[in-house]
């Protein structure tokens, strides 16, 4: 049961920084008519590593990223770009406004101190001297090499506060890093602060990059990536019998999360009602989801209690669906667990088959596809699903997308360590 | 080398993997007997099978793809012993021959692709190391 | 309106004073100081050699599953620590250690609604790691020849590196060891993270998503990079006569529980949880006093409470380093005529500043303290931020 006395709460703006562009309805297109954005990593030199493809944003969108943030890094840079685009979007700075009524919560990856800092650092440290750790060495090479004020400008938590200070906002700030579950996570924290009368508006999401030496080479180390370079496009085929892991992309979505009262008295245009949210553990392993999927069951299960609604309401999925061998048959699996019969009368798709894993900005950009989801009514496809695995037997939305009356829908994501958070929109009417 | 230099070499290989997979697992060395499944006697999960084989790399000095540890070996011996979904009739019964002590009662359906990790014991990784060594005609190299 | 309240019912803590609360309260009260020179890396190339590190620490006591610390990082595992010993502190039944070491999936978990919320900084990178990885490079090849650099990497690191350094790790490792499937995530807003990971469980439970959460902070700033970065930022500065700014570490986990949950289970109960405030700004110091003092009165307002009815404030700021000017500012807007009469306390000049821990360690000594008089109080607990956020608790004990 809802309280009545609950405040509810409405996007009422979106923008983002992806693989497939920075305008939110070129991006919508691209995603309806199933356009990949994986290609061979251009960013930098990487004929060396096993996996060579990503869903990168070019270099001239780049250049439309909050330049005036180089210093900054590009995870701040593509929170900002995608933070403006929103305000713009949701009208909300166009009006009298409350500054002090409206936080920031925005999940922002760890990020890179650049490459030749550390990494000509840590050879000035490896001496020779029975191969032990030369830390003063370590400490000269650092003390001259990084670019002053750096570290502290690329840590998460400067993201937020970033944000909060270009616009003068002075509600509660919050960085959130539950790994491939943060873009989600950040989205119901910002809704359980309009909840609870701690903001009425919060400019929400997340935010990631980690397309540099270390971060490729550390993703592939462990093995979780596609190693299908000569087809890019193909790489990514969540549900696929061949699919053969995830590939790594970047970007950030931020939305307008706003108290339904505040949108409608200030005539805002809504997008969709954030009307559950649903975070779980696993607490079963490292990098291993549950073989039952209990983290995902359970946050699943709580969006939908949470929103008061019944699995058989739901029309549609937005799935984690990273292609990876284990999650999507470990999701699959939790689907059906979760709606039972109704599983059979779902659509579920994956964002991930085009623009491949955001990481941190993963659920953040996905809800945004959601909540288009709905506004349109219309579902894009799970592209590159040729050869349907057994295990994965549900609608797909195989290859081509489709107009569907939507009223709830599920963006699901789940990170590292099992993670797990959910999201429930629900149309507005 | 002789029959007993072989022997103690084969016994000195089998200390050496023992060791790795105890540091990986947590465990102590007396506590591991050459058949046990590291997933299913010792608990190893996705990523300990990373970091075995990385400090089985860096112990031994070789390379090691995941394939080779185990499915590889059985492919390159006989492709009719591996199918696309497990392990053929003829498969299953070479291997019961040749790793008796195994626990073949948790497989009663027989050995799908999925179950390959399951194979992997303390002796499925030493006689992998002993036909690599045999193959470049070398000696394991000695402990660091 | 909202009928449920919070209460701390559990309390692990690990700081440079001591590897439990009650021998850190002890040290406290003793006058001692936990900061000494570094041990865990050589700082001698660093303008500040000094740090609060945890001693004597060994996870394995705390770990259920052993298993785990090869990939974790060591404010992972003073999380685990000070969790295992907040719900052992709570009474809540949990062995620290199993006597069988046969990992298993914790298919019988006695908390499926448990949260964890954690506050936690960032990650030392391994860098002794990657060098060793990388090995001798007297033309530093490997910074600017990336296939060079990529070879080396790829071939000669552990390929668990990844995830020793994911921040999001400290409150999964918890959720692992103690079996806890309730909402579980991460807070990594800087110097704040302790402070807000706490306001915003205690939220939680009040909303009626759980009823008891693992909640606080754990961090570990004491590696070349922190410092490095520290150091940059001038922080390390001498300018006499302020005291300089001395890293320290800690792991602090309080368990938090709605109170009639606790009551009816027979809980000692060491405080309420009775409000909580973040607020952001600009970068500048006037603008984090103007964060805090929002803070402040949001809080009052939550709470009732005025002035005259605190009987401590715990600073976030040691009381002549540069945040000082920032809270100092606050609390007089904030309080007023009052503002003199405020009974200020802090601990960073004992344990060292915790960073993402530092808002839960406070919280912790400042309830051990309450406890101490046994009389009834109130108190608020203040954090601020390096991007100039700021975050106020308020607590008392009946």
């Amino acid at each position: 049961m809802i309280p009545p006395s609950r405040r509810r709460v409405v996007i009422t703006g979106m923008g983002l920084a992806s693989p497939l562009g920075l305008e939110l309805d070129a991006f919508w297109k691209g995603l309806i008519s199933g356009r990949s954005a994986v290609r061979s990593i251009e960013r930098f030199e990487a004929s060396s590593y096993p996996t060579r493809i990503a869903a990168e944003i070019s270099q001239p969108l780049l250049a439309d990223c909050a330049p005036d943030l180089r210093d900054y890094g590009l995870i701040a840079r593509f929170a900002a770009a995608a933070a403006a685009r929103a305000l713009e979007d949701s009208c909300l700075l166009s009006r009298p406004l409350n500054r002090a009524r409206v936080g920031v919560l925005v999940a922002a990856g760890l990020g890179s101190y650049d490459h030749e800092e550390v990494f000509a650092s840590c050879s000035s440290a490896a001496s020779s001297r029975g191969g032990e750790f030369d830390w003063e060495a370590f400490a000269d090479a650092v003390r001259t090499r990084l670019k002053p004020r750096s570290p502290e400008r690329r840590t998460p938590g400067t993201v937020p506060s970033l944000i909060a200070h270009r616009y003068g906002f002075e509600g509660p700030v919050m960085t959130v890093m539950t790994a491939c579950a943060a873009g989600t996570q950040a989205l119901g924290d910002a809704a359980r602060w309009i909840r609870r009368g701690a903001a009425d508006v919060v400019v929400a999401g997340g935010s990631d990059s980690e397309l540099y030496p270390m971060g490729l080479a550390s993703f592939c180390l462990l093995g979780a990536l596609s190693t299908r370079n000569d087809d890019p496009a193909r790489a990514s085929r969540p549900f696929d019998a061949a699919r053969d892991g995830f590939v790594i992309g970047e970007g950030a979505g931020i939305l307008i999360l706003e108290d339904r009262e505040h949108a409608l008295k200030r005539g805002a245009r809504i997008y969709a009602e954030l009307a559950g949210f649903g975070s779980a553990c696993d607490a079963y392993r490292v990098t291993d989801p549950h073989p039952l999927g209990r983290g995902a069951v359970l946050a699943m299960q709580r969006a939908l209690a949470d929103g008061a609604i019944n699995p058989d309401r739901l029309q549609y999925i937005n799935a984690h669906g990273t292609s990876t061998p284990a999650n999507d048959r470990i999701e699959t699996l939790a689907i059906k667990t979760v709606l039972g019969n109704a599983a059979k009368k779902v659509a579920v798709s994956s964002t991930k088959s085009m623009i491949g894993h955001l990481t941190v900005a993963a659920g953040a950009v996905e809800a945004i596809v959601t909540a288009l989801t709905l506004f349109h009514q219309q579902i894009h496809p799970t592209v590159n699903l040729r050869d349907q695995d057994p295990e994965c037997d549900l609608d797909y939305v195989s290859n081509q997308a489709r107009l569907a009356p939507v009223q709830h829908a599920l963006s699901n994501s789940f990170g590292f360590g099992g993670q797990c958070a959910s999201l429930l929109l629900e149309r507005h009417s | 080398m002789n029959r007993q230099e072989r022997e103690e070499h084969e016994e000195n290989l089998e200390q050496r993997v023992v060791r790795v997979v105890a540091a990986a697992l947590d465990r102590k060395p007396s506590e591991i007997q050459p058949r046990d499944s590291l997933i299913d006697d010792l608990g190893a999960e996705s990523i300990d099978f990373l970091d075995i084989r990385f400090r089985i790399e860096t112990e031994f000095r070789i390379k090691v793809t995941d394939d080779e540890l185990w499915e590889g070996n059985l492919r390159a011996e006989d492709p009719r012993l591996i199918s696309e979904t497990g392990i053929t009739k003829e498969g299953m019964d070479l291997l019961r021959r040749r790793m008796p002590d195994f626990r073949w009662d948790r497989f009663p359906d027989g050995i799908s692709k999925g179950d390959f990790p399951r194979l992997i014991t303390i002796r499925t990784i030493v006689d992998y190391l002993k036909r690599r060594f045999e193959k470049e005609g070398a000696e394991a190299p000695k402990s660091q | 309106m909202n009928s449920r309240r919070v209460v701390v019912s559990g309390i692990g803590l690990l700081t440079a004073l001591g590897n439990d609360l009650n021998s850190c309260w002890a040290a406290i009260q003793q006058g001692k100081t936990g900061i000494s020179r570094t041990t865990l890396f050589d700082a001698s190339g660093f303008k500040r050699q000094l740090a609060g590190e945890v001693k004597d620490f060994e996870p394995r006591d705390y770990f259920r599953f052993a298993k785990a610390i090869k990939i974790t990082d060591r404010k992972t595992r003073l999380a685990v620590a000070a969790a295992a010993m907040a719900l052992q502190d709570a009474g809540l039944a949990f062995e620290a250690k199993p006597s069988d070491q046969t990992f298993r999936p914790v298919e019988s978990a006695p908390f499926e609604s448990l949260g964890v919320l954690m506050g936690a900084g960032s990650s030392d990178l391994q860098v002794e790691e990657m060098a060793r990885a990388i090995g001798e490079d007297p033309e530093l090849r490997s910074a600017f020849d990336i296939p060079f650099f990529s070879s080396k990497i790829l071939s000669g690191v552990n390929p668990l590196w990844l995830l020793v350094n994911l921040p999001n790790m400290v409150s999964t490792h918890v959720a692992i060891q103690v079996g806890a499937h309730g909402p579980n995530s991460t807070v990594m807003t800087d110097w704040i993270a302790g402070a807000q990971a706490v306001g915003e469980a205690a939220a939680l439970i009040e909303a009626g998503e759980a009823d008891l959460m693992l909640s606080g902070g754990s961090d570990s700033g004491v590696y070349a990079l922190a410092f490095a970065s520290y150091q940059q930022a001038g922080l390390f500065d001498p300018s006499p006569p302020l005291p300089s700014f001395t890293i320290g570490e800690a792991g602090a986990v309080l368990v938090l529980e709605e109170r009639e949950h606790a009551l009816k289970r027979g809980a000692r109960v060491y405080a309420e949880v009775n409000g909580y405030s973040c607020a952001g700004s600009a970068a500048d110091s006037s603008g984090q006093a103007r964060a805090l003092r929002l803070a402040l009165e949001d809080v009052l307002a939550q709470t009732g409470w005025h002035a005259e009815d605190l009987n401590a404030i715990c600073c976030a700021s040691i009381f002549s380093d540069p945040y000082w000017n920032a809270e100092r500012a606050a609390i007089e807007s904030a309080f007023e005529s009052c503002a003199d009469a405020m009974p200020l306390i802090e601990y960073k000049s004992s344990v060292g500043h915790t960073l993402g821990a530092s808002g839960a360690v406070d919280l912790a000594l400042l309830l051990k303290s309450m406890q101490g008089t046994g009389k009834p109080s109130r108190a608020l607990v203040n954090s601020l931020g390096y991007s100039g956020q700021a975050a106020t608790l308020a607590v008392s004990q009946t």
